[in-house]
């Protein structure tokens, strides 16, 4: 039953979604769009709240037992009790002065110096990785040259020739590639989704059938 | 032989890679080199729709982002948003990421500020919301229903002289996606282009979307795209409009060629040392 | 008769069930149908899965974790509960038993709240079915942020601070692909990656040890756990992916003589 129960409720909400997509049927466009798609809008928010009491549970015990590193455990729940406050609590909540000082100067800007690591990393990734092994990753290097110098100015400045090829290959046989990707991803997601729509794949129920 | 400057340059320590593109990118960033700019077509397409289009065109703004995109994103934001006001064009900003609207707001406020737009009446942020499909599904039927009749700051959409002439997602004349990641503009091709509510999509993807968002340009589904940073300055400069996009590129080309010499010296290095592993193996 | 039916069906375009839409499901249900009794009846031989060396490689990533004495850490990506993050969940029931039967730590950084309560009863069934209730550590899936970077950081810091020895990163992965790779990678993880956005393979290439390509996430399943209707059911995925091959294929070859045939079939309603 209480493996039985969720794939029983999961198989009908299903079906009912994709009668919805085709059919004009009162009783079903009704459920899935009045009930089943503000449930899902509700018991998202409420999975917001799940997360947050994990994120606290685990750090409150780091600080209790005085695990190692208890002390950045301690700055995350003051951090974290500090913007909750002056977001729900301060007057215009988020949209208070104090409150988006804090998130444009701080977390942005952190955000935005994580997401700069990404050409570091781009940069070391290239030169510990890609290795002329075979005439198809010497090909593939070329290649890769001949976009990256195209996609900036400085490419077309040192030969204008060098954006056309960019946007030949980019339109002509990435397109090409990304599209048969993209079909298979799709099929596989299909047939993902109609495994555990029927059951077959039940994982995340916990365990093996 | 494991001495030799070959094998030394194979085992760099990757530090010394970081630093030397740092210093690097930080020339071009300080004192600039006022390179050339091309305006690519899909750029070239996305501002004559934006332009073709009359007074009066209500555009829905999704802004799906976070806060990492501060550096590609806010430069097409601001300057899409001043392009569309000065055309007498409404915006109307929502997203589906937890932060996308909030920096929405804070980004465009000054900007429109700046010009004279007024909210509630040429510009509306929505907020945000969980669950895109629910919501844009909804919003095929009623936008205000969908959003609870409430904007970012709580105010009843009902009241605003904006909403007076719009009702649903089909009275949207066009739509600008922002598009770092996903949720994204395969969302609202599904919801609304495919439904044949909304038929023109101005695509802005992050650097790293464009590979799978350039399939839809192609495809027709959207009409323009504004790729990138690069994107962004070519915008910027067909509006007139040179700004933080615009100042980045420099900096930008000379950091794809430092990774470009640092491939070829890895590579070098590579087969020096295999010549070398070669010619050991042969005098053995 | 259409006035009837038109009266049921919607009629928008992304609703519509045309042609296209009514072949593409009866095709499906039939060979899906097909590879069923297959699997249903034991005595016929199922298809082989080709060999996956990505997978192969999983249980010698944790094989390679217990040695050194050091955690594993296992990534569900960016996406919420989707197809993807469903596949990777599947792959993290393989792991969190095997992880268990070794006693391997297995560490689950999660940027979704709404896959934190399905990680912990993945993985807690896993410890119960090997028998090690007890050596389940919940403080192990870890809820870190929704937003993308700091969820990032946050990953950053595990890896750097639990010095782990195997990283998987299975679901669907946006930018912090290579950030999460590069950083395996300066702690001399064991890196296996399977992901389905066509945009991070290519970084994922170059920092893993091994990467699966795109649609071979959603065969991890089938091919870890041998279950023979699972099996069916990525046959009968390959034989529609045929059936659709062939289908552009006429539609190519027919728009290169002039003819719009297959796609106006295809859209007739």
């Amino acid at each position: 039953m209480k493996r039985t129960l969720p794939l029983v409720l999961g198989f009908g909400a299903g079906l009912v979604m994709l009668l919805d997509s085709f059919f004009n049927i009162p009783f079903v466009n009704n459920l899935a769009q009045r009930y089943f798609m503000r449930s899902i809008t509700v018991s998202v928010a409420w999975a917001v709240g799940i997360g947050s009491l994990n994120l606290l549970r685990i750090h409150f015990r780091n600080i209790s037992q005085r695990r190692t590193n208890w002390m950045f455990s301690a700055w995350l729940v003051f951090v974290f009790g500090f913007m909750a406050f002056s977001g729900f609590f301060l007057v215009g909540h988020n949209q208070n002065p104090f409150y988006t000082f804090f998130y444009s100067s701080l977390q942005q800007n952190l955000s935005s110096t994580v997401y700069a690591l990404n050409a570091y990393y781009m940069v070391s990734a290239c030169y510990r990785s890609f290795r002329v092994r075979s005439m198809e990753a010497g090909a593939l290097l070329v290649v890769a040259i001949i976009v990256m110098i195209g996609s900036v100015p400085l490419g077309a400045y040192i030969w204008g020739g060098f954006p056309l090829l960019q946007d030949w290959i980019s339109k002509m046989v990435n397109d090409a590639a990304v599209r048969a990707m993209s079909i298979g991803v799709t099929l596989g997601s299909l047939s993902q989704s109609m495994r555990n729509l029927v059951g077959v794949e039940r994982s995340y129920l916990g365990g093996e059938e | 032989m494991e001495n030799t400057i070959w094998h030394r340059l194979s085992k760099l320590d990757h530090r010394i890679i970081y630093l030397v593109y740092t210093i690097v990118v930080a020339f071009p960033l300080i004192f600039g080199l006022g390179l050339p700019l091309p305006i690519t077509d899909d750029v070239r397409a996305a501002y004559e729709v934006i332009k073709g289009l009359p007074p009066g065109s209500i555009m829905y703004l999704g802004c799906d982002l976070g806060a990492t995109n501060l550096a590609e994103c806010k430069p097409p934001i601001v300057a899409i948003c001043k392009f569309a006001y000065e055309l007498g064009h409404k915006i109307v900003v929502s997203g589906f990421w937890v932060d996308g609207p909030s920096l929405a707001y804070i980004w465009m406020e000054p900007a429109m500020n700046e010009i004279g737009a007024v909210y509630g009446e040429d510009y509306v942020n929505l907020g945000y919301r969980a669950s895109m499909s629910s919501i844009l599904d909804q919003s095929r039927y009623s936008i205000i229903e969908a959003f609870s009749d409430r904007d970012i700051n709580g105010n009843r959409l009902s009241e605003m002289p904006i909403f007076q002439n719009l009702a649903k997602a089909s009275e949207f004349t066009y739509l600008v996606t922002i598009n770092p990641g996903y949720p994204g503009t395969a969302d609202y091709i599904r919801a609304w282009r495919s439904t044949g509510d909304v038929s023109l999509i101005i695509d802005v993807p992050t650097a790293g979307m464009i590979t799978t968002n350039g399939t839809h340009l192609q495809a027709g589904l959207t009409q323009g795209m504004i790729g990138g940073l690069n994107g962004a300055a070519q915008f910027e400069a067909l509006i007139g409009y040179p700004a933080k996009a615009t100042a980045s590129m420099d900096a930008q080309g000379v950091g794809i060629f430092i990774i470009i010499a640092f491939l070829v010296l890895g590579n070098i290095s590579f087969i020096q040392l295999r010549k070398q592993n070669e010619l050991t193996k042969g005098g053995s | 008769m259409s006035a009837m039916l038109s009266g049921w069906l919607k009629t928008d375009s992304a609703s519509r069930l045309g042609l296209a839409t009514i072949i593409f499901f009866i095709s499906y249900a039939v060979v899906v149908s097909i590879q069923y009794y297959r699997a249903t009846a034991t005595t016929l031989p199922m298809p082989k899965l080709r060999r996956v060396a990505g997978l192969d490689a999983i249980d010698e990533a944790i094989g390679r974790a217990t040695e050194m004495g050091r955690p594993v850490t296992f990534n569900t990506g960016a996406s919420a509960i989707s197809a993807a993050t469903l596949a990777a969940i599947a792959v993290m029931g393989y792991v969190a038993h095997q992880t268990a039967k070794f006693d391997t730590r297995l560490i689950v950084p999660m940027r979704f709240h709404e896959v934190v309560p399905i990680a912990l009863s993945t993985i807690q069934m896993a410890h119960i079915e090997v028998g090690k209730p007890e050596t389940f550590r919940p403080d192990d899936v870890r809820y870190l942020s929704s937003d993308q970077f700091g969820f990032t950081s946050g990953c950053i810091g595990i890896i750097q601070r639990e010095r782990v020895a195997a990283q998987m990163l299975f679901g669907n992965f946006v930018s912090e692909a290579l950030i999460l790779a590069e950083e395996g990678s300066i702690a001399g993880a064991m890196q296996i990656a399977g992901q389905v956005n066509v945009a991070q393979t290519p970084f994922l290439i170059a920092a893993c040890d091994y990467t699966l390509l795109q649609e071979e996430l959603y065969v991890a399943s089938a091919y870890l756990s041998k279950n023979r209707i699972r099996i069916g059911m990525i046959a009968a995925q390959d034989a529609f992916k045929l059936i659709l091959v062939g289908i552009i294929m006429v539609g190519i070859i027919a728009s290169a003589f002039g003819s719009s045939i297959v796609s106006d079939l295809l859209t007739l309603y």
